[in-house]
């Protein structure tokens, strides 16, 4: 077992194991114990990274038993850039649940996120579909424990998640079964042989997509399934919903990436010619564009709602709402026989292949960024609630004086999510739309400009009352000072400390923008073509 | 009665299947009281197993596939976890409206939550020992 | 002379004037507010060093003809190919780089000085390191992406400098700007795209265009054009062009300092700069030429000339004169450029400069004139001449200037557009630049003339208790000197007397006048 093997183990065991010592412990403990975990997960998912980035795939069999019975984990390109994303904001927000014990509302926050970290990482690392089920599932059940954690008030949004939580699973468990029949296994790769190699498999197959990007996309909040997500995220306490929005959601998202991209033998199903085969293309496509509408819809319409909020965690929600609808944009682009007619041709400086990976790799880079800044704002969005009581962008007026760093990093945070150079979100965007003039969906282009300057506005509409300085309203000062009083469970240090999380987010948001080439490379690791 | 036996009846099963499942959906979504809208849940994941159940006796071979046993024994597991952690919160919820009519019973939110938890816990791990 | 700075030395340069400014922001953010001391040490070493960097390279870059470049990956463009952030000193480059440098330094003592009781200083200066970071940035930016990326930065760092009272005015004002930026910056960020899409990573060539942008305006011109269009629309946002000005005139509630530098050197110069690159270095002017595209825009630059002086006229507040003042001032640019002369786009790349120090030289006045004897309207500045004769005789120049009486920095700019007009076969231009000149006067005269021999309304009028008089007591009727704080004054009259200079010497080497020239002919090689 090398050392990359070991951690791809690793990664998914040990915060499993630390989640079940931690319900054993005291609450002063568990956060120690979730830090240490944090840091030996950084240190496991390096060395994934580096085996990853030299161009191998890492695999592992546990227990020794080869697919179809045994149970294969697999890392490549694809898995390494989530485990990152999944590693990084996991530490600092855990770093900020340990500096503040009351932004995770409840001592069991410690056991449910690990839990909940295990299952996201063998999502990402998962080599066959029972395995992303359980993963999902695992997920699933801890991100609805967590938003109970906020507190009566967010009861009732856990319950909606839970109801939509399973009805999706569901959903997708019967298209893991659908597939198990037309495929007879449920490892990934051995799937995607089988069902291009066998076309009379592929009915079964189009329909399995259907019911589990249905039950996938319930997960992941687009657009006319998105109610639930809003008082779930935003009534979660402080340290969850950066991790509801950031990760909870990728989990879901990554599985759409594999079951389109590495499972599905699209270009079988489209190029056939038999008159089955014809409907099925129809089918699929229509499938594509109604996801990819249903982006589009999300784009303009979750931000023309972020934009009509008046509380700081619903317009962030929001935000989130509309940023899924991002990922969907490229599924269009996947199933155009035209998509890549500019490639290689004279006058263009496209490669071969160019257009598919550019798209992916933009929406990848998206999600990415996403995580991070949303993290980071939602971070400094408790943070905020948690120290004045409240996140009514009204009462918080001027809240920047006092808090200046939090205020940076909600900035250089709302870079990210603008997509503003220098930023994963800027390199997103530029790829996605460089892809879409280059297959001529010129809708692309018009959803991602109304996106950034929508995005652009509700995020100046958040953040910018924060700047205005009624110093004069003595009215006011008096409510500084009441608030102020609410606020001192916490030590001033300790409240001071606690915005460090947030800022290194937005730090990272901007940092990872100078990243755009690697995570190129990494994308071709592994690569469906 | 041919019909009933061999790929029959796996036909018969997986429509009976669909049927349960769809039923339980229209009911889960339309449903106002909670502790319905959590048995429709259930019923739609009663319906989704046996559509499982008869794809595996679709298949040509005699004995039925054990990974689609495996697969449906803990998609049972987890929706028996999450039907727990639904009833826990209906509890709570419905705890509140009580609590609405006699104040003083407020104080027991927190001795609920903690046993919650270990429950919680307990049944994440039931489905951890699927992926050791 | 290329012992100055060893070669291995060179290509650094550039990364390291960008970095510098950027230090300074990071160093000052954490700074407690009444550290003013190390804070302005921190300052005004930066800039210090900054002007050196660029002095020390004038001599490499302009007469030796060496281009320091640094480059590093950013975005992947499949087959482990890149687009680079690439920073490449040329001479153009370089002499934006320069005003923005020595701009810096004066305003920053200006700042220091009006902001000496102000709050928030250590964000305000923090962000003005930044707003300087981008503007070297861009004036440094090897290809357009680069040049992308920090226009967008610029875009963003000067919102908390425009919003920096922080009232609901300067919030709207701050709001507006930011739109309409947001806006501009989209339509060039499709522009790049496309343009990238169908050219490859396009670097500015400093001899007549890109070879793959000439290509693609032979082969499908449309396109071309359309993206000439969103390329020069999307900047000509930030460079005021009518109709896409009226941001700017609303963002003139922020902090004196910060509205001399947004029209003087960062963002609205960003945006002709960034015009006078595409015309130049990325298509080329033959090839612009060719494509059409030059006439409708000289036609747009000269309405804006004329409109911004109508507009100008109208204004009875000061700042809001002298911001349509800008919006007329800086199309000059856009009208040298666009005409097909060497002459004309000397003239054009020169008033960057020229421009620069007269406004800011206004600015810096107008600033003065609010602070000591609150005067905001021109009407207010009745009699000001006497109380403030420093400030009043530095803004006389920079009005003469604006007006283009010799021997200012703007009457060499108005001399050579007109002899580039003729030379490229345009002389109703000539009409246009008189007509503007006329303008010019009718709305810069009376301020002149309400300064220096309008009689005092009343006695005291507006005038404050503050800065009392420290000379003898004045007779009867005369009104009182005011005192004229150094820091502000300073930089003022240094701005006054480098009008004069580089108008007057306008023909010694190494003036700008004539490394516009140079540039201009690299344009037409």
């Amino acid at each position: 077992m090398t050392t990359a093997e070991f951690s791809l183990a690793g990664i998914v065991l040990l915060p499993l194991l630390a989640s079940a010592v931690a319900v054993l412990l005291g609450s002063r403990v568990r956060a120690v114990l979730g830090i240490l975990t944090a840091l030996l997960i950084c240190g496991l998912c390096t060395a994934v990274l580096i085996q990853t980035a030299a161009g191998g795939i890492t695999e592992l069999a546990l227990g020794g038993y080869e697919a179809p019975l045994g149970i294969r984990l697999r890392a490549d390109g694809l898995s390494a850039l989530f485990l990152c994303l999944s590693a990084v904001v996991g530490t600092v927000v855990s770093a900020h649940a340990a500096i503040l014990p009351a932004s995770a509302g409840h001592p069991g926050f410690w056991p449910l996120w690990l839990g909940c970290w295990s299952g996201l990482n063998a999502v990402f690392v998962s080599g066959d579909l029972f395995n992303t089920y359980v993963g999902l599932e695992l997920v699933g059940l801890t991100a609805v424990a967590l938003v109970a954690l906020g507190g009566r008030d967010s009861w009732m949004p856990a319950l909606r998640y839970l109801f939509v939580a399973v009805l999706g699973s569901l959903l997708f468990l019967v298209g893991v079964g659908l597939i198990l029949a037309a495929a007879g296994t449920l490892d990934m790769e051995q799937a995607a042989q089988q069902l291009a190699e066998t076309p009379e498999a592929h009915a079964a197959a189009v329909f399995a997509l259907c019911l589990m990007s249905v039950g996938l996309v319930l997960k992941l909040a687009l657009m006319p399934m998105h109610r639930w997500l809003i008082p779930a995220h935003a009534g979660a306490p402080g340290a969850v919903s950066p991790l509801l929005s950031a990760l909870v959601i990728k989990a879901a998202l990554f599985v759409i990436l594999r079951l389109w991209l590495w499972v599905m033998p699209l270009d079988a199903t489209t190029e056939a010619e038999t008159g089955l085969a014809e409907g099925l293309s129809t089918a699929l496509t229509a499938l594509a564009w109604t996801l990819g509408g249903f982006g589009a819809l999300a784009v303009i319409l979750g931000s023309v709602m972020a934009l009509r909020q008046d509380r700081l965690k619903p317009l962030v929600a929001y935000s989130t709402v509309a940023q899924v609808g991002y990922w969907f944009l490229f599924l269009p682009l996947l199933l155009d026989p035209e998509a890549g007619a500019l490639e290689g041709q004279p006058g263009t400086t496209l490669a071969e292949d160019a257009v598919l990976s550019g798209a992916l790799s933009g929406s990848v880079a998206l999600a990415l960024g996403h995580g991070v800044a949303k993290a980071g704002l939602f971070l400094a969005a408790g943070l905020l609630k948690e120290l004045w009581g409240t996140d009514e962008i009204e009462s918080l007026r001027g809240a920047g004086r006092r808090h200046p760093l939090l205020i940076l990093s909600m900035g250089l945070c709302a870079v990210g999510l603008i997509g503003l150079p220098i930023s994963l979100g800027f390199t997103g965007k530029w790829h996605l739309a460089t892809s879409a003039v280059a297959a001529e969906h010129w809708w692309i282009i018009a959803v991602l400009v109304l996106g950034t300057l929508l995005s652009a506005g509700y995020l100046l509409r958040g953040i910018a009352p924060l700047l205005l300085q009624d110093a004069k309203d003595p009215q006011d000062q008096e409510h500084d000072a009441a608030q102020d009083a609410d606020a001192s469970a916490e030590s001033p240090r300790r409240q001071r400390l606690a915005e460090v999380p947030a800022f290194v987010l937005g730090l990272l948001t901007v940092l990872t923008g100078f990243l755009a080439v690697g995570i190129d490379a990494l994308m071709g690791v592994g690569a469906p073509w | 009665m041919e019909v009933f036996a061999g790929e029959g009846a796996a036909l018969w099963y997986l429509l009976l299947g669909s049927l349960v499942a769809v039923a339980g959906t229209v009911r889960l979504l339309l449903a106002r009281d909670l502790l319905a809208r959590l048995v429709a849940m259930n019923v739609v994941g009663i319906g989704s197993l046996l559509v499982l159940l008869s794809l595996g006796a679709r298949a040509e071979s005699a004995a039925p596939d054990p990974v689609l046993s495996a697969l449906v024994i803990t998609g049972l597991v987890i929706t028996v976890a999450f039907t727990g952690l639904g009833a826990v919160l209906i509890r709570r919820i419905e705890g509140i409206h009580d609590a609405e009519h006699a104040p003083d019973q407020a104080a027991d939110g927190d001795q609920i939550s903690s046993g919650q938890n270990s429950s919680e816990q307990d049944s994440s791990s039931t489905e951890g020992g699927r992926d050791s | 002379m290329t012992d100055l700075i060893p070669s291995a030395v060179l290509p650094w340069i550039p990364l390291v004037m960008v970095v510098l400014s950027l230090a300074a922001a990071v160093a000052i953010f954490p700074m407690g507010e009444r550290r003013v001391r190390l804070r302005s040490w921190v300052n005004l070493s930066a800039a210090v060093a900054k002007v050196l960097l660029v002095v020390l390279l004038v001599p490499a870059v302009v007469a030796e003809g060496t281009r320091p470049e640094f480059s590093v990956p950013f975005l992947p463009l499949g087959e482990g190919e890149s687009i680079d952030l690439v920073l490449r000193v040329d001479p153009l480059a370089l002499f934006f780089a320069g005003l923005s440098a020595l701009l810096w330094l004066l305003t920053t003592i200006y700042a220091i000085g009006y902001l000496e009781r102000g709050s928030d200083r250590s964000r305000f200066f923090g962000f003005f390191s930044l707003c300087v970071t981008a503007t070297v940035g861009i004036s440094f930016s090897g290809n357009l992406i680069t040049f992308l990326v920090f226009y967008e930065i610029l875009t963003l760092v000067t919102y908390p400098l425009v919003a920096h009272w922080g009232d609901e005015k300067s919030l709207r004002a701050a709001r507006m700007y930011m739109r309409y930026a947001l806006s501009g910056g989209v339509a060039v960020l499709i522009g790049v795209i496309w343009l990238t899409m169908y050219a490859g990573p396009v670097d500015f060539a400093e001899e007549g265009g890109a070879e793959g942008v000439a290509a693609l305006a032979a082969e499908s011109p449309g396109v071309a054009v359309t993206i000439f269009v969103l390329l020069v629309g999307g900047m000509g946002v930030k460079a005021a062009l009518v109709p896409l000005h009226s941001w700017l005139p609303s963002a003139m509630v922020a902090p004196a300092p910060v509205s001399a530098l947004l029209h003087a050197v960062a963002v609205v110069k960003a945006g002709v700069f960034g015009i006078v690159r595409v015309i130049d270095d990325v298509f080329g002017i033959e090839v612009a030429e060719e494509l059409g595209v030059l006439g409708p825009l000289l036609a747009v630059a000269c309405f804006t000339v004329l409109y911004g002086s109508y507009q100008a006229m109208r204004q009875t507040e000061l700042k809001k004169r002298l911001a349509f003042s800008t919006v007329s001032q800086v199309s000059y640019v856009v009208v040298g450029v666009s005409m097909v002369s060497a002459l004309a786009t000397a003239g054009g790349v020169v008033h960057l400069v020229h421009q620069g120090i007269m406004k800011i030289t206004l600015f810096f006045c107008a600033g003065l004139f609010a602070e000591v004897i609150r005067a905001h309207t021109i009407g207010e500045l009745r009699g000001a001449g006497r109380r403030m004769p420093w400030t009043s005789a530095a803004f006389t120049v920079g009005a003469l200037g604006m007006i283009g009486l010799p021997p200012t920095a703007g009457f060499v700019t108005k001399w050579q557009l007109g002899l580039g007009a003729l030379d490229a076969g345009q002389g109703w231009v000539v009409l246009v630049l008189l007509g503007s000149s006329v303008l010019n006067a009718a709305y810069f005269l009376p301020v002149v003339w309400m300064l220096w021999f309008a009689e005092p309304e009343g006695e005291s009028g507006e005038a404050p208790d503050a800065g009392a008089s420290d000379e003898a007591p004045q007779p009867e009727g005369e009104p009182q000197r005011e005192k004229e704080p150094g820091a502000l004054v300073v930089p003022a009259v240094i701005t006054a007397v480098a009008t004069l200079a580089v108008g007057l010497g306008a023909a010694l080497s190494f003036a700008p006048l004539q490394v516009a020239e140079a540039i201009a002919e690299a344009v037409f090689r």
